[in-house]
């Protein structure tokens, strides 16, 4: 519940903006932008239904992503059709991950990050959730929270990595959560 | 593994088990078999797939399919209420047992009262007995007490509401229910996208 959820009071630092190039763990050229900055933004929603549609269903989280690709559509086109923050990773034409902001009671963002099974434990969601925050910290959004399964201790600890503060711990889901401005 | 299905092929509320795992009761998997074969696999109605009143079905291991003492628990969270609805269908169909529990929600705006009187038209309008109970205190150990003491085959709750992102979050009512009963406990689902 929101009510119950607890911000950190102090803002975190400064996050790098989208775009960000880098090679990623397994020597592959990959470059992090904003989905708004996209030449071709069908060709782009197509790369990403791909990626999720491919996606393996044992590393769903909380029914997410859906399964199928009418369903994959549909929640993308939910989520990005709303005034939040998307950025992408590529590798060529390939989206290796997505991570997402979508708004949620007016200041207030909801994250979300998945990186296909192919390009996991590389370090691209490090740089995608960090690329995200810059997004979202250049463009004055304050507070981010996001919920996660306790047991999956990576994606606590990519959060704990980058700043994000346990919030609501009395679920089997957790909260965590950020200040950026 | 699940049942496949004809998309199209049953509208919603009476659904196969195979698209709703959490809704696994041998009698809609059967019984969807049954009539596909009937109508060879074309599209049927959702009223096809219906067994008639009274019926029983087979299951697997070859018993009849009693109906079930039920407890549905509501504390007027959305999630709830589709609860409520699904099993006002199912027991119409399979003569379960129904009694509707109205629990004190204290994440929920609606007035008691108003879950009461919504709970009574429910079973009214499907013609089953107006079995409400209000029950005061937690919500989710009133709920297992209850259960319990009544001697139910099952309680059935919400099954969550989602995040703006989509995430399913279970209830706190949920959460301890499914830890602490001692019968099963069925979470009713939307279809939610």
């Amino acid at each position: 519940m929101a009510g119950e959820r607890v911000y950190p009071d102090e803002v975190a630092g400064t996050f790098s903006e989208p775009p960000v190039s880098f090679t990623d763990g397994e020597g592959r050229d990959l470059e992090v932008r904003a989905f708004e900055t996209v030449d071709d933004e069908a060709a782009a929603v197509d790369a990403l239904v791909a990626m999720y549609d491919d996606f393996d269903p044992s590393d769903r989280a909380q029914g997410v992503p859906p399964v199928g690709e009418d369903r994959v559509r549909d929640w993308l086109d939910t989520l990005l059709e709303q005034d939040g923050f998307d950025v992408v990773a590529w590798h060529d034409d390939e989206v290796a991950g997505h991570a997402t902001l979508v708004p949620d009671d007016g200041e207030t963002y909801e994250l979300a990050i998945f990186v296909h099974q192919t390009y996991q434990g590389a370090g691209i969601g490090t740089r995608l959730i960090e690329a995200l925050l810059g997004h979202a910290q250049a463009n004055g959004a304050e507070l981010v929270w996001l919920s996660v399964e306790r047991w999956n201790r990576p994606a606590v600890a990519l959060y704990e990595k980058v700043g994000f503060e346990t919030a609501s711990a009395e679920s089997f889901e957790m909260e965590m959560a950020i200040r950026l401005n | 593994m699940s049942e496949r299905r004809p998309k199209g092929a049953v509208s919603r509320g009476v659904r196969p088990a195979g698209e709703r795992p959490e809704r696994a009761s041998g009698e809609y998997v059967l019984d969807y078999r049954e009539n596909t074969a009937r109508t060879n696999g074309t599209a049927a109605s959702a009223n096809a797939l219906r067994p008639a009143a009274g019926r029983r079905t087979l299951l697997p291991g070859g018993g009849d399919s009693p109906a079930m003492k039920v407890l549905v628990g509501i504390g007027g969270a959305d999630d709830s209420l589709d609860a409520l609805e699904e099993s006002v269908r199912r027991a119409e169909d399979t003569g379960d047992e129904l009694t509707v529990a109205v629990v004190e929600n204290p994440e929920s705006d609606r007035e008691t009262e108003e879950l009461v009187e919504a709970a009574r038209s429910a079973l009214a309008d499907a013609g089953l007995p107006e079995n409400v109970r209000q029950l005061s205190g937690d919500a989710g150990s009133s709920l297992v007490e209850l259960a319990e003491a009544g001697d139910f085959d099952q309680i059935v709750l919400g099954g969550g509401h989602r995040s703006p992102m989509g995430k399913i979050k279970l209830g706190h009512i949920a959460e301890f229910v499914l830890l602490n009963a001692r019968t099963s406990v069925k979470l009713v689902r939307d279809d939610g996208g």
